[in-house]
């Protein structure tokens, strides 16, 4: 009984707080917009988590005190995982967040503010198109766009790390245009 | 490991006896020009010599700038003395015979090259080698023959440097130009970038991806030792050395985005040198040492540019085609090869080092990871042709392309030594 209301708490508390994030990124505002907040905040996860994004939001340690955060059992956590972190996919060239993943990328913010022990590993990945090397560091501004977005919503960059393949690691073999739109992606590997 | 590099001791009896050049041409500022008809006559002696000759033969026909006619067409051995008239008549301009003796441990090859249109010797030479090294004799006969008639240092001694990525496993190997001897050096875990010799040392420096970062290391031949030598626990991917070996030029997401730095391998030193919001990657020296081409996204595209090696006088070159990466100076420094996209397709081009003069090179499948021959003679890429990826090399001109490395071995990033 108690448990239900604290539930019903915590899922409105979680909808006022995605009323709240701001930062919207949209196709039509280019590269630009989110180059310009990569640049200059050097050290990586610094940026956003002292914003009062970041303050406004349900404190993850706080649901598990309340025994909330932590009674997800494995299955459970692998079905959530799965089913939250999808793959957001980029243009060819690009690595800016396109504003269809908002929403998924909210959820995913939400997720970890729920769980206090989750970290997540963004993988950038590129299509076979193009040079090695010139993948490996756009592998790496498509991972960090999509680091840079999640701590803009609060999450500590301590629980996100990144890792470029370029194209070394393609998910889909073909050559062809299905494969090369799913290949250019952040991929996301969730441990507890 | 280390004799491959040792190549052959080799010892001079007489050097060029009469003019070295006489009336014998070949213009190598143009490939797929005159190409000089020469006989390399079977070498005769131990069961080596005819090896010796076959890779004399192989690498002057695959520079481009010779033809060697049949050899059962020839009139004269190894053995019998050099004749004029012998030669002429086929159109022949330029005669190679030797003679190999002695042991396995120990062989002497007495090499002569004569001038079959003004009838006198060119080079008369002794070698020794040993007969795990008859190849590596053969490429040393072969850049001798080439320097003498066209005046310049041949490369057919060089080697290449490449990788095979497995999964998420890397290994680089050493081939002669040739694409024989090849030999793995080293199997790491994590995907491994196009190595980079270092000049003046007998170390190879390269990118690889090891526990989620991209690290850059160093590896000596010699002695088979890997060394960590900069990681900003991101994605740092090594670019070029300075000349005498002392600095590396690198590309590093240290504050945030890539950027290009130098780091001075004494002293430890680390400088910025072109850094910005967009990708900043893949910076090559001039062979001056005064220049670095490199690649950014700043216009909205990957584009290749030019900077003073201290970063000043940004100066974009490519302005064809919405993807150009990958630049390599020429020996002379007066060309700069990179890969462009068109048509969908990705091909190498040259360009002059103002951007004009764009050619392109390939035509066929998708290739990428130019890399200029010591000389800039010859080019070195990765081609998909003909399904699976490998190493091709053709003339600086696009002109004699083939493959080099093992068919269905998935060769990528060649990096041809510097001497």
């Amino acid at each position: 009984m108690k448990k239900s209301i604290l539930l019903i708490l915590v899922v409105f508390l979680l909808m006022s707080c995605a009323e709240k994030k701001g930062i919207v990124h949209d196709d039509q505002m280019g590269g630009g917009a989110l180059e310009g907040e990569m640049d200059g905040s050097g050290a990586d996860g610094e940026y956003g988590s002292e914003s009062a994004l970041g303050k406004d939001r349900v404190d993850g340690s706080d649901l598990e005190e309340n025994g909330f955060g932590g009674t997800l059992s494995e299955q459970e956590w692998k079905a959530r995982t799965s089913e939250i972190f999808t793959d957001v996919l980029f243009g060819f060239n690009r690595y800016d967040v396109s504003s269809e993943y908002q929403h998924g990328l909210n959820a995913m913010a939400d997720f970890l503010a729920a769980q206090s022990k989750g970290m997540v590993k963004v993988e950038g990945h590129c299509d076979e198109r193009g040079t090695r090397e010139y993948n490996i560091a756009l592998g790496d501004q498509r991972a960090q766009s999509v680091k840079n977005y999640l701590v803009s919503l609060g999450v500590s960059g301590a629980r996100i790390s990144t890792v470029s393949y370029g194209k070394e690691r393609p998910m889909c073999k073909e050559h062809n245009e299905r494969c090369w739109a799913l290949n250019r992606r952040a991929h996301f590997e969730v441990t507890r | 490991m280390k004799k491959g590099f040792l190549i052959v001791l080799l010892s001079v009896l007489l050097l060029m006896q009469g003019t070295a050049f006489g009336k014998l041409f070949v213009d190598i500022s143009a490939p797929g020009g005159f190409k000089l008809p020469i006989a390399v006559v079977d070498f005769l002696g131990m069961n080596e010599a005819s090896l010796v000759s076959d890779v004399v033969r192989q690498d002057l026909i695959s520079s481009g700038y010779f033809t060697v006619p049949d050899k059962s067409t020839y009139l004269e051995t190894s053995n019998d003395p050099f004749t004029l008239a012998n030669w002429k008549p086929l159109g022949i301009e330029a005669v190679a015979k030797a003679t190999l003796s002695g042991s396995r441990d120990n062989m002497e090859l007495v090499f002569t090259l004569y001038d079959a249109v003004e009838d006198k010797v060119i080079l008369k030479k002794k070698y020794t080698s040993t007969a795990d090294l008859v190849r590596p004799l053969g490429h040393k006969i072969a850049s001798d023959i080439f320097k003498a008639i066209t005046g310049q240092e041949g490369i057919f001694s060089s080697k290449l440097a490449f990788v095979v990525n497995g999964q998420s496993s890397g290994s680089i190997y050493i081939m002669d130009w040739d694409g024989e001897r090849t030999q793995k050096v080293l199997t790491r875990s994590g995907e491994i970038m196009r190595p980079i010799w270092i000049p003046s040392t007998n170390k190879l420096a390269y990118s690889s991806l090891r526990d989620k970062r991209w690290i850059i290391y160093t590896f000596d031949l010699g002695t088979a030792t890997e060394k960590e030598i900069y990681s900003s626990d991101r994605t740092d991917l090594a670019g070029d050395f300075s000349r005498d070996g002392s600095t590396l030029y690198f590309s590093s997401t240290k504050s945030g985005s890539p950027d290009i730095l130098s780091l001075n391998l004494m002293s430890g030193a680390i400088k910025q040198i072109a850094a910005s919001r967009f990708i900043e990657v893949s910076p090559k020296l001039s062979p001056d040492g005064r220049r670095i081409a490199f690649v950014s996204d700043a216009s909205g595209s990957p584009q290749i540019y030019v900077m003073s090696v201290d970063g000043y006088n940004k100066q974009r070159l490519t302005f064809q085609g919405s993807y150009n990466t990958s630049p390599d100076w020429s020996y002379a420094g007066d060309k700069i090869v990179y890969t462009g996209i068109k048509g969908g397709q990705f091909h190498i081009f040259t360009m002059n080092v103002d951007g004009s003069n764009v050619t392109q090179l390939t035509t066929e499948g998708d290739n990428e990871e130019p890399a200029f021959s010591p000389d800039g003679l010859f080019i070195a890429f990765v081609s998909s042709r003909g399904g699976g990826k490998g190493i091709y090399i053709m003339n600086s001109d696009g002109t004699n392309q083939r493959r080099v490395s093992q068919k269905s071995f998935g060769a990528l990033g060649p990096a041809w030594s510097t001497e």
